[in-house]
């Protein structure tokens, strides 16, 4: 009798073994599983619902960790994930993680920021970073947030601070554009010169990052020229126009949000690209506005096997001055909008590309690639990819980390 | 006797198989869908945490009304922010004060995601069913 319960006991737990393997074992790892219900979703837009509210349930139920892995996962799992633009997308994890684990007694510090929060140009922290200063749009306040980010994750994330006082222009134009009435819709100076003063007043950032908070309201400004929100409408005739008869201050932070949005005018082409920017007489301005465009161009083409080759082809026919910024936009482009903590792949398969390495861009092109590594991995990280260039280019990728 | 014992194995059994399969999904549906089907006139108000009811299920041609309690102007509209695309005529094109409230009748079935577009962290869902 004792024999046979025992033996009973085991083939109980025998199957329960076999039928738990079994029920997992249909999936590879975790995220997966839970994205899977999401590939029968249609049309396309109810998949990325599908996806964000899996994401949402994993941040609550498990974590910043564990929500970004399966973010890293829709990435390469779904081809729609990516094509609505995986800055826009990891700019939504922000707005989860603002409304559902953020609070404002517990502060930043009771958050996680793992490297996946990087991605996609650090999309997350856009969207986290807005609304928290849309809610507090106090110079004083970001001056804190953005030390205490740096503080934090500047060694991981060499970007940071940065993109901190970039979410926080962010956070002015939006917390400015609530005070508004409707009479002054429309109206780009009502909208920007405000929002941008707030920018100056940051005590903690230097010249470029109050230039990135700048960049910020800008480009808030511009999403709502391309949706026709706000009474905007983009000006495809002269896209700059509203740069040039704002104050001078906000001229080069204009240019470069109105620039995101050349690569449609463009045709995502880098020629014609060339010669709409070829209109602007300021050589500096002219230069940022190509090489925006050319990462503009990046962004829509990303899901075009061919495109690459094309591009950079088209961008070897023009002025050395036009294919060196083209080239390191480019790459710059790959980083921003690429496959989470993978994104060097693809750099670096530019720089084995025969219009480059015929070319005698090789140098130029790993230099580009070895540039953005600090942006986006841990020091660990970097030096395993730098492993990765050829010899001749490896001691120079590592010689800055 | 050993009908018994029988029985309260199979009970182990099932009682670890679902315990197991939580533990490694955490999976068990939280979110609550609050059924409003037949309802034809239906309010959503957006308070200082959110969307309330966050989530509802509704009946095709259901007139759902947006308010606010919040001393800030709000815009609720469809997904996804902040284009508003997946359904564009939900959508009131502008901004509301907050003692205003503006209606849309639900005329398509399908699952519909919005948010605040002035708020875009504050989100809801509307199920529209046949």
């Amino acid at each position: 009798m004792w024999m046979n319960k025992k033996l009973l006991t085991g083939g109980v737990g025998v199957a329960l073994v076999l039928v738990v393997i079994a029920a997992l074992s249909r999936y590879e790892d975790r995220s997966k599983m839970l994205l899977a219900a999401c590939h029968k979703e249609v049309p396309e837009s109810q998949q990325i619902e599908c996806i964000f509210r899996a994401i949402e349930r994993e941040l609550i139920d498990r974590g910043m960790s564990p929500a970004m892995a399966l973010f890293s996962r829709a990435y390469e799992d779904f081809p729609a994930f990516v094509g609505q633009g995986c800055h826009k997308q990891a700019h939504r994890v922000g707005d989860i993680v603002y409304a559902r684990l953020y609070t404002p007694d517990a502060g930043l510090d009771a958050l996680d920021f793992p490297q996946e929060t990087t991605a996609c140009g650090y999309g997350f922290f856009h969207g986290f970073l807005e609304h928290l200063i849309q809610d507090r749009p106090d110079s004083a306040f970001v001056d804190a947030v953005c030390s205490r980010l740096d503080e934090r994750l500047g060694e991981q994330m060499e970007a940071i601070r940065a993109i901190c006082f970039h979410g926080s222009g962010h956070g002015f134009a939006l917390a400015h554009a609530e005070t508004l009435p409707r009479s002054v819709w429309g109206s780009v100076r009502a909208f920007t010169v405000e929002a941008a003063a707030n920018c100056d007043k940051l005590t903690q950032a230097d010249n470029r990052s109050k230039e990135e908070c700048r960049e910020g309201v800008f480009n808030v400004l511009v999403e709502w020229m391309a949706l026709g929100q706000y009474g905007f409408t983009f000006d495809e005739e002269r896209p700059f126009r509203a740069c040039d008869e704002g104050p001078k201050s906000l001229q080069s932070a204009c240019y470069y949000e109105m620039a995101q949005k050349l690569d449609g005018l463009a045709d995502r082409d880098p020629i014609k690209l060339a010669d709409i920017v070829a209109k602007i007489n300021d050589e500096q301005l002219r230069s940022t506005a190509f090489q925006v465009g050319v990462a503009g161009i990046v962004q829509n083409t990303l899901q075009d096997e061919d495109a690459t080759e094309k591009i950079l082809t088209a961008c070897a026919t023009l002025d050395e001055e036009f294919f060196d910024a083209c080239l390191k936009s480019y790459i710059s482009g790959l980083y921003e909008h690429g496959a989470p903590q993978r994104e060097y792949i693809r750099a670096l398969d530019v720089c084995r590309l025969d219009v480059i390495v015929s070319g005698g861009h090789a140098s130029q092109c790993y230099s580009a690639v070895s540039e953005r590594l600090k942006r986006f991995y841990v020091p660990s990280e970097q030096k395993r990819i730098c492993e990765l260039f050829p010899e001749e280019f490896r001691e120079a990728c590592t010689r800055d980390i | 006797m050993r009908a018994m014992y029988g029985i309260s194995a199979a009970l182990a059994v099932a009682l670890l198989l679902v315990l197991g399969i939580y533990a490694y999904t955490g999976s068990v549906p939280r979110q609550s869908v609050v059924d409003l089907r037949g309802e034809e006139h239906v309010s959503v108000v957006l308070k200082e945490d959110g969307f309330e009811p966050r989530d509802i299920r509704v009946t095709r041609g259901t007139r759902v009304t947006f308010s606010t309690t919040r001393q800030n102007k709000y815009w609720p509209a469809s997904n996804a922010h902040p284009a508003h695309d997946v359904y564009p005529e939900f959508d009131p094109l502008r901004s509301l004060e907050p003692g205003e409230s503006w209606s849309f009748a639900f005329d398509k079935t399908g699952v519909w995601s919005f948010h605040d577009h002035v708020r875009s962290y504050f989100t809801g869902t509307i199920y529209v069913d046949e």
